[in-house]
């Protein structure tokens, strides 16, 4: 039955939405004055303010920055890395947390205290470079892609995820006569949709959004990735400033056009992955 | 429903698969083609391990430098750009054939971690932009190589470059960067900052330049209290600035500058430990209080002088000479709304004693370069240098500097300008310019005329730095000569702290390593002086 809302239950309603959409404001205005000022006139963003809409529209920062071609490959380079990484990396954390969900695995223990270890205590930015740099992998993509395909933070969500699900419907398939790798692909997998939506968006935003990984590990420019480029655009403003070589064009307008171009892909992906996301940050919190 | 998600999970790790095939082959290509001794570049991971010069045994076949520059560059294209067969070209007519170069383009303190990651590795590039203290680190190591024997063979730079940058760069007796070169004149100078007033108030608040800093002060003060903008409203205010100003000309009208090290009769001192620096603080501290001072100026960062200026808020700021050219962005924001707004470069005010000046620019203009014990070449390399800074038949400094002639500018009849046909990004984007400077000319015969006469008023007006060297214990204690200093001047400069305070300032910065410092740089400034 239906209760009917009295008039504390109208207030408590004016003033939770009323504070949800001035939150919602406050976190969306930032976003809206980039876009204002990627859209305004190099002299009415320089002049800066609160923009309500784009002053003295324009596309000239927008045609200044889809003009270089270094934007698409930077643009192709973070696609394939994303794409891989996360790709890879749902496929190599599920393959190594499914045999540690397992308490009779033999030496189950040991693995899972060298992940955990692994969490806690890294080998620091200058060893690894020097691991990666042996390896050959310096001055390549998969140098991005292999160093952040397996986290221990992932590998223990979704452990706990793995061992949250029912035993028996993997012993009615070994019954059946499925083998482990047939349970894992053909029942558990299918199982995690969840777990697994979860973690590759994890994987393919972090790879989206690196910066020292690339700075680190790439040294040719056709390898660069979008934080690479974004860094050159506002560094190229800033340098075109201190040499007087500027080219007529507003930092400010400049920036904010390359980071709403460059944010557009997740921002397309994000809303169709909320819910993975929303169960997701559940997993780690109730299971154990 | 399974049976879809069976389909895309193998589907997925088919193309997963096929990428992977396709990156590994790429590499193989890449690598090949390298030990071809093809001019195409080495770009992957099984050759990373070459990021010093690929030199092959017959003396025709291409010698690649890899060159690193600490900027941005967008625009420039990642294979070097039309621009690169030009540069080819005029090499091979100059007599360097077999020159080539790959630019790897690195903006912000980033890049110095970047070379501290590759010298850790082994891995340093041939040539790269450097700054003193990785100088001062790389030189130690033996990372670096010594480059007074080389500089002989680079006449069209070595002419050109400044005794007191060649002096900056030499360390433990050895020079270890080339500095930038200079054209003759007032405008390509090394210095670019200097005050900017705002002429147009002048002009209506009939008020000349100020040539002492009581003049000065009355003009700030006519700036604050007469409403020269003429909205009606008390919302203007004399000196505008950012979190990085150090109100040069105040304490220069006060015979020092606070982060220069200047000569005294105990030798080198800070010259924010000189007693002149209290009573600059006491004059500056007065004229916030009277409001004459953005209150906001400790905080603001270039976007928000920027704004302030554009929206008419200040009179008086410091800035670079380039800022008076009407296409710079802050001064086309300040005409779109104020359209007879003008900004001029004023000389520097006189203290009580007749003192002024300014603070010099450090040596080298951000873009000097050292060469690193990798480079298999060194002898190749500077000649390729000194063809950068040749001005003379297919020599480089124009492609290096304003791109092709007749296609991106031409040259006054009397060669006192250059015309620029597009702006400097399009010539970046042809693969010239900036990100090619491999041995840096400055020259500005591209400026307006307003940004000229503001490089004009500015010139000779600027004070010596003793000493721009970096000592061991410079790097022991990062904060102790300019840090400690800007926190004293914005707590004394805004009242939070009396001028007395600056007592307490001197005993911080001997506390805090100053002593050491001082005697290192006195012992480094005695030997460089022997």
């Amino acid at each position: 039955m239906k209760k009917r809302k009295n008039f504390s239950d109208y207030v408590f309603d004016i003033v939770n939405t009323s504070l949800l959409i001035f939150i919602s404001i406050v976190m969306l205005y930032p976003f809206w004055h980039e876009l204002c000022l990627s859209l305004s006139s190099a002299a009415e963003s320089t002049r800066g303010g609160i923009f309500i809409i784009p002053r003295q529209f324009t596309l000239e920062a927008y045609k200044l920055v889809i003009r270089s071609s270094f934007i698409w490959t930077s643009f192709y380079n973070s696609i394939y890395c994303a794409f891989l990484t996360t790709v890879i990396g749902v496929l190599f954390t599920s393959m190594l947390a499914y045999p540690l969900s397992k308490k009779e695995l033999m030496g189950n223990r040991s693995i899972s205290f060298v992940v955990v270890f692994c969490m806690i205590f890294n080998g620091g930015m200058i060893p690894t470079y020097l691991v990666v740099n042996n390896l050959g992998l310096v001055n390549s993509l998969w140098a991005l892609i292999l160093m952040a395909i397996v986290t221990p933070y992932n590998t223990i969500i979704m452990k706990n995820f793995f061992t949250s699900l029912p035993t028996e419907i993997e012993e009615a398939a070994f019954i059946d006569g499925a083998g482990p790798l047939r349970i894992f692909f053909t029942i558990v997998l299918p199982l995690s949709k969840a777990v697994l939506a979860t973690i590759g968006l994890w994987l393919a935003v972090a790879s989206w959004n690196n910066f020292m990984m690339p700075l680190i590990y790439l040294n040719d420019r056709e390898l660069y990735t979008l934080p690479l480029y974004i860094r050159q655009v506002i560094d190229g403003q800033l340098l075109a400033r201190t040499t007087g070589e500027g080219a007529q064009s507003a930092v400010e307008s400049v920036i904010g056009a390359t980071i709403i171009i460059t944010i557009i892909p997740i921002i397309c992906v994000y809303p169709y992955l909320q819910k993975y996301f929303v169960k997701g940050v559940m997993l780690g919190s109730v299971k154990g | 429903m399974k049976g879809l998600f069976k389909k895309i999970l193998v589907l997925t790790l088919i193309l997963s698969v096929l990428l992977s095939v396709a990156a590994c082959g790429g590499a193989t290509n890449n690598l090949s083609k390298t030990n071809n001794g093809n001019q195409e570049d080495s770009s992957n991971a099984a050759n990373s391990k070459n990021d010093s010069s690929d030199v092959d045994s017959t003396s025709t076949e291409k010698v690649t430098f890899h060159i690193y520059k600490n900027g941005g560059f967008p625009d420039y294209p990642a294979d070097g750009g039309e621009g690169k067969q030009d540069v080819l070209n005029a090499l091979a007519a100059y007599g360097l054939p077999n020159v080539d170069y790959k630019v790897t383009a690195i903006g912000g303190d980033e890049y110095y971690d970047k070379l501290n990651i590759l010298a850790v590795s082994g891995s340093l590039p041939d040539y790269m932009n450097i700054d003193m203290v990785t100088m001062t680190n790389f030189s130690d190591q033996g990372l670096i190589i010594p480059l007074e024997d080389h500089l002989e063979n680079m006449p069209a730079a070595k002419d050109r470059m400044r005794q007191v940058d060649l002096d900056a760069w030499t360390y433990n007796g050895h020079l270890y960067a080339f500095p930038v070169a200079y054209l003759e004149g007032a405008i390509n100078g090394p210095n670019t900052t200097g005050l900017i007033v705002r002429a147009d108030w002048l002009e209506k608040l009939d008020i000349d330049i100020p040539e002492t800093i009581d003049e000065f002060y009355e003009m700030l003060k006519a700036f604050k209290e007469q409403d020269p903008d003429g909205n009606g409203q008390d919302d203007t205010f004399g000196y505008i600035g950012r979190d990085t100003t150090l109100f040069e000309d105040v304490f220069g009208a006060f015979g020092i500058q606070p982060t220069f090290w200047m000569e005294t009769e105990e030798g080198l001192r800070l010259g924010s430990t000189l007693p002149a620096t209290k009573e600059a603080l006491a004059v500056l501290q007065q004229w916030y209080a009277e409001g004459l001072i953005d209150p906001d100026i400790f905080t603001n960062d270039q976007s928000l002088q920027d704004q302030k200026l554009a929206n008419s808020k200040g009179g008086v700021y410091e800035g670079s000479g380039f800022s008076a050219s009407v296409s710079n962005p802050e001064y086309a924001a300040l005409l779109n709304v104020v359209p007879t707004a003008k900004l001029k470069g004023i000389p520097a005010f006189k203290g009580p004693k007749g003192e002024s000046g300014r603070q010099e620019a450090p040596p080298g203009y951000g873009n000097s370069h050292a060469i690193s014990a990798n480079c298999q070449d060194v002898d190749l390399l500077v000649k390729f240098l000194n063809w950068c800074a040749d001005d003379g038949e297919n020599g480089g400094m124009y492609l290096c500097s304003v791109g092709v002639e007749g296609k991106h500018f031409e040259l006054s009849e009397d060669g006192t300008k250059i015309n620029q046909f597009v702006p400097y990004n399009e010539i970046y984007a042809y693969g010239l310019g900036n990100p090619i400077r491999f041995q840096q000319v400055v020259d500005r015969r591209w400026m307006e005329d307003s940004a000229v006469e503001c490089f004009e008023a500015f010139d000779g007006m600027y004070r010596e730095n003793k000493f721009w060297g970096t000592t061991p214990s410079m790097l022991d204690y990062p904060d102790t000569c300019e840090e400690l200093f800007r926190e004293y001047l914005a707590k004394i400069v805004m009242g939070s702290l009396p001028v007395d305070a600056w007592d307490d300032y001197v005993k911080d910065f001997y506390a805090m390593g100053g002593d050491k410092i001082e005697q290192e740089v006195n012992e480094a400034y005695q030997a460089l002086n022997k």
